[in-house]
């Protein structure tokens, strides 16, 4: 590729870019440069008006403007060839080191094409065949995050961005990025949000670390504060426990209040003594949280002594001719009963003594009911009939007790069979309660139930209980999807209707499930009965749970350290 | 993924893989909508052999469109009626190919699939033949050429003549006047180089025409522009009195097509940078590649008419088995590639770079063949995007000297993968350096030397 270093001088400037550009000494740069501005001022101003000097007088006097071009040409070449670099700014501080491992190939394109995805939603309306990227991006970061993958640099541009538009992204995707995602951070102010919350989270000092936690406890702002206290309780409840009772007296009302809420975190007996001081403190949120949290403690003195009110209001009543339970309500609330949490004053539109009665059974604990039953567990109680309609009262109450309690035993007895119907049912009908009594079952038997009730009353009823199930969904709960999905299809309606579930499916089904699907993914023969059309949607809506649960296999198998070199691609 | 299955290096067979197909898209739509059908669901019908991948894709309409790539070239047919190339359909049947999705066994080409691969392979062989012919255009009357091309080179040089007299007139009047006159005036005159058979010029007057809009210190611009203008115009008309390289680079640049005359060079090419400028009339993509064993930079490019993607398109990072025809001329880098060009196997590593000093020297010393080059292909070796006052600069990493970037590589999203990759530490940056400033193209970590990293 070598050039020629000189040209014909026959023709006037072209042969003089051979010339070096690099004058040997600065007093020739000056005096182009002056050359230069003469140049440029003749030029702007025109060669008639101001001729440029030096070439007025030259044999090219009789073309100027040619003349003047020439000279330019020379220079602008001249110029171009003997540009040199320019001083550096101070460069800026490296990025912190990352000890985390970098993604596996496969894993950091998949990134790459799940951040592109974000940032070209499909067209708007129909959702095609195809998976919904953006919909994945949250579990492929929670993923990668406890696989304690660190993001690639490249990638970080675009996974900051991600997390700029979406909040809910924010903690896995800085998670993700780290250190250098941070260190990047501060250089766009664009991506200012990022170094927001480093208070609360990168920030913060090791709960293993007493002298960090104690100067950050003492100096830090509220939200550090509450972070802190939520890590060191998370890492020794105990440890937790003191931090806060150090400074308790000295701290303001509402500050108390977002503390004690903390100690929801690994509650246990230990707590009681801390707790039962605060039932006399001076506010009366904290007051409140206070004792709802020593319910939730049934070995707890308050739940004792609400064990002992709440049995002078619910017994069997003996003189029936069948077991039966009878309710007298409270019939004050007096300054003891106000000291264990119970507000006195019922909201309104509700009675007095059926507010105090839901109080108190609500913060009893359970197990005390099988001795004022007889010995009887749970279903017989829950089964029994309740006299003078106090039976929705009562079982309303049992419901939320068990929730507080975490009470696998009363939930199953409370929720009853999943075939009956919600109406018709023990305990409540509400499927958001029923939906927090599924969440104190084991991960199985919560599968189970909502199975059965799938399978019992389809899918409109479902969508809530589905999202408190673990994903992915444990059989029998996935099959009992894929088959209600099928029989709405048999029905004729449309996929539209269930488009909530099978977002849900998309990304709760487990990858497995896309063998079940497939022979659904086909087009249907249109039958004269059905809604027009219909068949083509449900066949593009299973083409798309099955390729998206194709897509989630693969995102697994990509981030799943590979026990020998040559990981397998998932099986179709 | 899928690159490693096989070693040897000449087979045809190792084939792309997910993220070479992606980087063929000709945009981010594109390769959303690809890898959308990436996946098996909307496939029938679909079998490769070594060279080429088939299938039938099920879209919008009750036929399926008939979706066919040959990766050799790479080149592409699909019944679709989308303007780019490659189109949805080939990304997504790539995709599927990368990941396994399509097996060799699975049918044999049907007919439709079939003919168009012979046809294509009939092409690309009576090319070799006419290239292989000693003398290339013999079949045409060599009389009549030469008369046509004699009737062509009069037209330009009264077009030359005439820019000149423009360009004359415009001096006399002052530069001033130009900031006033307006666009239209240049317009004109870049119409009438176009009647003179002179695209070079014509793109050139356009680009004066610019100039008065482009900020502050603009009379410096057009007065500089003005003078390689009339540098070319002096040059064009003493053409037969210059060195033939030079004489060549000066035909190009005022816009004759010259054939790639040069001795082929075929190496293991690396895709340094692909990228396309558009204006109303014409799609130009460049692509840059790097010979591993010649240490060759190669610039190829491609053309669309307006609002089409360019036919060639090459995934950044990838290693390309294959024939480069350099295009002769003095200072030029622009070379045609043979009909195949193959994926092969290899260690990647980044082209062997200097510091910022030595890159604008070797811009220096390329002006000497080609004195309107605009920038060169350089890469810098441990350097480190720094922020001055004026903006992003690339600094050597002993802190002393450094290179601004250009203004249009300020903005592009480009920088903050620059800047992320780096991390504060040294990096490889290819890419186009001249007085505008520098304009990275790629880069390449320490940590991660086989991996290309774009940044447009």
């Amino acid at each position: 590729m070598d050039t020629p270093t000189t040209t014909s001088t026959t023709t006037t400037a072209a042969a003089s870019v051979s010339v070096p550009g690099s004058g040997p000494a600065s007093e020739s740069d000056e005096a182009a440069a002056r050359h230069w501005e003469e140049l440029v001022s003749s030029a702007l101003l025109g060669t008639d008006r101001r001729p440029p000097a030096g070439l007025a007088g030259s044999a090219a006097a009789r073309d100027l403007p040619g003349a003047l071009l020439d000279a330019a040409a020379v220079q602008t070449v001249r110029r171009r060839a003997g540009l040199r670099p320019g001083p550096a700014a101070p460069l800026p501080e490296p990025a912190p080191e990352d000890p985390r491992a970098p993604l596996p190939e496969a894993a950091r394109l998949r990134l790459d094409q799940l951040l592109a995805g974000r940032a070209a939603p499909s067209p708007a309306g129909r959702r095609g065949a195809a998976p919904d990227l953006a919909e994945l991006l949250p579990q492929w970061l929670a993923l990668a995050n406890r696989h304690g993958y660190k993001a690639s640099p490249s990638a970080l541009p675009a996974l900051l961005d991600a997390a700029r538009a979406r909040t809910d992204l924010r903690p896995q995707a800085l998670r993700l990025a780290g250190p250098r995602g941070l260190w990047l951070a501060r250089l766009n102010p664009e991506w200012r949000f990022a170094l927001r919350g480093t208070g609360a989270g990168g920030g913060l000092p090791s709960p293993r670390d007493p002298e960090g936690v104690r100067a950050l406890w003492d100096e830090g702002l509220f939200a550090e504060r509450v972070a802190l206290l939520a890590a060191v309780r998370t890492e020794d409840p105990a440890a937790g426990l003191a931090l806060l009772a150090s400074t308790w007296s000295a701290e303001r009302a509402e500050d108390r209040l977002m503390f004690l809420d903390s100690l929801r975190a690994g509650l246990s007996d230990a707590d009681e003594e801390f707790l039962e001081e605060a039932l006399g403190d001076r506010s009366r949120n904290v007051r409140a949280t206070a004792a709802e949290l020593l319910s939730a403690l049934p070995a707890s003195a308050l739940a004792g002594r609400m064990a002992s009110r709440a049995a002078t209001c619910v017994g069997l009543d003996r003189t029936a001719p069948e077991p039966t339970i009878a309710v007298e309500a409270p019939h004050e609330c007096d300054a003891a009963m106000q000291r264990d949490g119970m507000v006195a004053t019922p909201p309104a539109g509700r009675g007095e003594r059926s507010w105090w009665l839901g109080q108190l059974v609500e913060a009893a604990p359970l197990v005390s009911w099988t001795g004022r039953f007889g010995g009887r567990g749970p279903e017989e109680i829950v089964a029994l009939p309740v006299a003078d309609d106090w039976q929705g009262e009562l079982h309303a109450a049992w419901c939320r007790a068990a929730v507080r309690q975490r009470d696998p035993a009363w939930s199953r007895a409370l929720l009853g069979s999943p075939a009956v119907p919600p109406a018709t049912g023990p305990g409540t009908s509400s499927l958001a309660e029923r939906a927090q009594l599924l969440s104190t079952l084991s991960v199985e038997e919560r599968a189970r139930w909502v199975a059965s009730f799938i399978a019992a009353h389809g899918l409109s009823e479902a969508f809530q209980l589905l999202g408190v199930c673990a994903v992915p969904w444990a059989e029998p709960l996935g099959a009992a999807v894929i088959d209600a999905l099928d029989i709405a299809r048999e029905a004729g309606s449309y996929p539209w209707s269930f488009s909530g579930v099978m977002g849900l499916a998309e990304r709760c089904l487990a990858p497995e499930a896309a063998r079940q699907l497939d022979s659904l993914t086909a087009r249907p023969d249109e039958a004269e009965d059905r809604s027009p059309g219909a068949g083509d949607y449900w066949s593009e809506a299973f083409q798309r749970l099955v390729s998206t649960l194709r897509l989630r296999a693969a995102m697994h198998a990509e981030l799943t350290p590979p026990p020998h070199p040559a990981a397998a691609p998932p099986a179709p | 993924m899928a690159a490693s299955t096989v070693d040897d290096m000449n087979a045809m067979g190792v084939r792309w893989t997910a993220e070479q197909v992606l980087a063929l898209a000709p945009d981010e739509a594109s390769r959303r909508a690809g890898s959308e059908l990436g996946t098996a669901g909307p496939w029938s019908e679909t079998g490769c052999d070594e060279d080429a991948v088939w299938g039938l894709c099920k879209g919008g309409g009750s036929t399926p469109y008939r979706t066919v790539v040959d990766t050799t070239g790479p080149a592409y047919s699909c019944g679709c009626p989308s303007r780019k190339s490659p189109c949805k359909h080939a990304l997504g049947l790539l995709l599927l190919r990368a990941a396994d999705g399509i097996a060799a066994e699975d049918s044999p080409a049907p007919d439709w699939a079939a003919r168009w691969i012979a046809g294509r392979r009939g092409r690309a062989e009576s090319a070799d033949r006419r290239t292989g012919d000693a003398t290339p255009g013999a079949t045409a009357d060599p009389e009549a050429a030469r008369r046509r091309a004699e009737r062509r080179a009069a037209r330009i040089t009264s077009g030359a003549r005439e820019l000149e007299q423009r360009l004359a007139d415009l001096l006399r009047g002052g530069l001033a006047s130009a900031g006033q006159a307006g666009y239209g005036l240049w317009e004109e005159t870049a119409a009438r180089m176009v009647d003179a058979q002179a695209p070079g010029l014509a793109g050139r007057v356009r680009e004066l025409g610019a100039i008065p809009g482009s900020g502050p210190g603009w009379p410096v611009r057009l007065l500089e522009e003005c003078a390689l203008t009339h540098l070319l115009d002096r040059a064009w008309l003493a053409a037969d009195r210059l060195p033939a390289p030079f004489a060549t680079t000066v035909r190009t640049r005022v816009g004759l097509t010259s054939p790639a005359g040069g001795v082929p060079v075929r190496d293991h090419w690396l895709v340094l940078a692909q990228y396309d400028a558009a204006d109303a009339r014409l799609t130009t993509r460049r692509i840059w590649l790097y010979g591993t064993t010649t240490g060759r930079t190669a610039l190829l490019l491609s053309f669309g008419a307006a609002g089409r993607a360019p036919q060639l398109a090459l995934p950044v990072g990838a290693l390309l088995d294959g024939e480069l025809t350099p295009h002769t001329g003095s200072g030029q880098v622009r070379a045609e590639p043979g009909e195949r060009f193959v994926p092969v196997s290899g260690p990647v590593a980044p082209p062997a770079g200097g510091p910022v000093g030595a890159a604008l020297d070797a811009y220096g010393r390329a002006l000497g063949g080609d004195p309107w080059l605009d920038s060169w292909p350089v890469t810098l070796s441990g350097v480190v995007p720094a922020r001055a006052e004026y903006g992003w600069q690339l600094a050597d990493a002993d802190g002393r000297e450094a290179l601004p970037l250009t203004p249009a590589a300020q903005s592009r999203p480009g920088l903050w993968r620059l800047v992320a990759l780096s991390g504060g530490a040294p990096v490889t940056v290819f890419g186009e350096c001249g007085h505008r400033g520098f304009t990275p193209l790629a880069a390449w970590s320490p940590e991660t030397p086989g991996e290309t990293v774009p940044l447009i």
